[in-house]
C-alpha cells in the first residue's frame, strides 16, 4: 500500500506539470538561505584580511600590480583586434550586436551543492532568460542554461561529467566535441596526426567565438591512434559569485520555444 | 526524540543550502539509521532534486538521482533494522 502512495507521490512531483511549479517554490524558499551564504562568505573574507600580516599583503599587492601591468599590455592588442573584428563584421553585414543582450546574474548555488554540477542563478523567464542561453564569467563561457523558471534558472557547466559541447580549436581551426570530465576539466579525442599544442585556445563555434579554455595538456600513447587533449577554463567555477547570461547566437528564436517554462504560463 | 528529529531536519535544510551534497547525504543516512522510519530523509532527497536536478549524461539522463537513491536506501535500512537485534530492543 505504502509503495502505491510513494509511486503516486513520485509521479505527482516529478513526472507532471507540477515539477516546474515545485522548483519555483523551492527556489523561492531557499533564496534567503543562499543569499545568507554569500553574505557570510564576504564577511569571513573581511575578517580574514583584517588578520593577515602586512608583509604578506604588501607582497600580494606587488604581485597583483605586476600581473595587472602584464594584462593591460595584452588587453591593448586584444582591444585593437576586437575593434578590427567588429569593423570587418559590420562591413560584411555580419554584426550580431543586437542578438547578444547580456544580463548580469548572481549565483545562488554553486556546483558543489549537488552531484549534478549545476549553477542556480537569480534571473529567469521574467528577465528574458531562455533555455540554451550561454553563461559567461568575464567573457569566458562556463555553461549553458538548462532549465528556466519565473525568477531563477539552472545552468549546466560544460565541464559537468559526460556533457558534450561542440568546440573549435584555434589557431588550427579544428572542429571537435569536448567532453566534460568534472571539476572544471574537459577533454577532446583527436586523431594523433592533428597538430594541437599546449596553450591553444578552445572556443565555442559562431561568428563571434567565445573562449571556453586553453589546452592544458596533450597525452598520446604509442599504440593509440588518438591523442587526448585536456583543458580547463581560466575560471574556478566554485568561487564565482556573479555571472552574465547571453543569448546563444546558434539557438536563435527557437530557444524560447524550448524554454522550461511555458510563455503563457509565465504571463 | 521528536526534538532530536527536528534538530536533524533543520541541520539537513541548512546543509542543502550551504554545504556540499555529500555532507547532506551523510546527515540523511544518519537519520535513516538513528530514527525509526525517517521518511523526511526521502523528502529531503526529493528537495535536492527539485532544487538542483538536471538530466546529466553521467546519470543516464535521470534527473532524480537523489530521490531514487534515498528511497532505495530508506527501504534497505528499514529492512536491515528488522533483522538486526540492536534495533529490536
Amino acid at each position: 500500500m505504502s509503495a502505491f502512495f510513494v509511486a503516486v507521490a513520485g509521479y505527482a512531483v516529478f513526472f507532471s506539470p507540477f515539477l516546474p511549479f515545485a522548483t519555483e517554490i523551492a527556489h523561492t524558499a531557499f533564496s534567503p538561505l543562499w543569499n545568507m551564504s554569500s553574505s557570510f562568505a564576504a564577511l569571513t573574507d573581511d575578517v580574514r584580511s583584517a588578520f593577515a600580516s602586512k608583509e604578506r599583503l604588501f607582497a600580494e599587492i606587488r604581485n597583483l600590480e605586476r600581473d595587472l601591468r602584464d594584462q593591460k599590455l595584452r588587453l591593448l592588442s586584444a582591444d585593437v583586434l576586437k575593434r578590427e573584428n567588429e569593423l570587418l563584421k559590420r562591413e560584411l553585414g555580419r554584426s550580431r550586436a543586437g542578438d547578444r543582450a547580456v544580463l548580469v546574474a548572481s549565483v545562488l548555488a554553486k556546483p558543489n551543492r549537488s552531484p549534478y554540477d549545476v549553477l542556480v542563478i537569480d534571473v529567469g523567464f521574467s528577465d528574458g532568460v531562455r533555455k540554451g542561453d550561454r553563461v559567461l564569467y568575464e567573457g569566458v563561457a562556463i555553461g549553458v542554461v538548462s532549465d528556466v523558471f519565473e525568477h531563477t534558472s539552472r545552468a549546466v557547466l560544460f565541464s559537468s561529467p559526460g556533457e558534450e559541447t561542440d568546440v573549435v580549436i584555434y589557431p588550427a581551426g579544428i572542429t571537435a566535441t569536448a567532453k566534460g570530465e568534472g571539476a572544471g576539466t574537459l577533454s577532446i579525442a583527436l586523431p594523433r596526426d592533428v597538430d594541437v599544442a599546449k596553450g591553444d585556445s578552445i572556443v565555442l563555434p559562431g561568428i563571434s567565438p567565445v573562449v571556453i579554455g586553453k589546452v592544458d595538456s596533450v597525452r598520446m600513447e604509442a599504440n593509440d591512434p588518438f591523442r587526448s587533449i585536456f583543458f580547463k577554463g581560466p575560471v574556478n567555477v566554485y568561487t564565482v559569485s556573479f555571472v552574465s547570461v547571453s543569448r546563444n547566437p546558434l539557438s536563435g528564436a527557437d530557444a524560447g520555444a524550448e524554454a522550461g517554462v511555458d510563455a503563457s504560463a509565465a504571463e | 526524540m521528536v526534538m532530536k528529529r527536528a534538530v536533524l531536519n533543520t541541520v539537513i535544510v541548512l546543509s542543502i543550502a550551504w554545504l556540499p551534497w555529500w555532507v547532506t547525504a551523510i546527515f540523511i543516512l544518519f537519520g535513516f539509521a538513528y530514527f525509526h522510519s525517517f521518511f523526511e530523509g526521502v523528502a529531503w532527497g526529493a528537495v535536492m532534486d527539485i532544487l538542483y536536478g538536471a538530466p546529466l549524461e553521467k546519470f543516464g539522463g535521470l534527473q532524480f538521482v537523489f530521490s531514487v537513491s534515498s528511497l532505495a536506501v530508506f527501504f534497505l535500512i528499514e529492512r536491515l533494522k528488522r533483522n538486526i537485534r540492536f534495533y529490536r530492543r
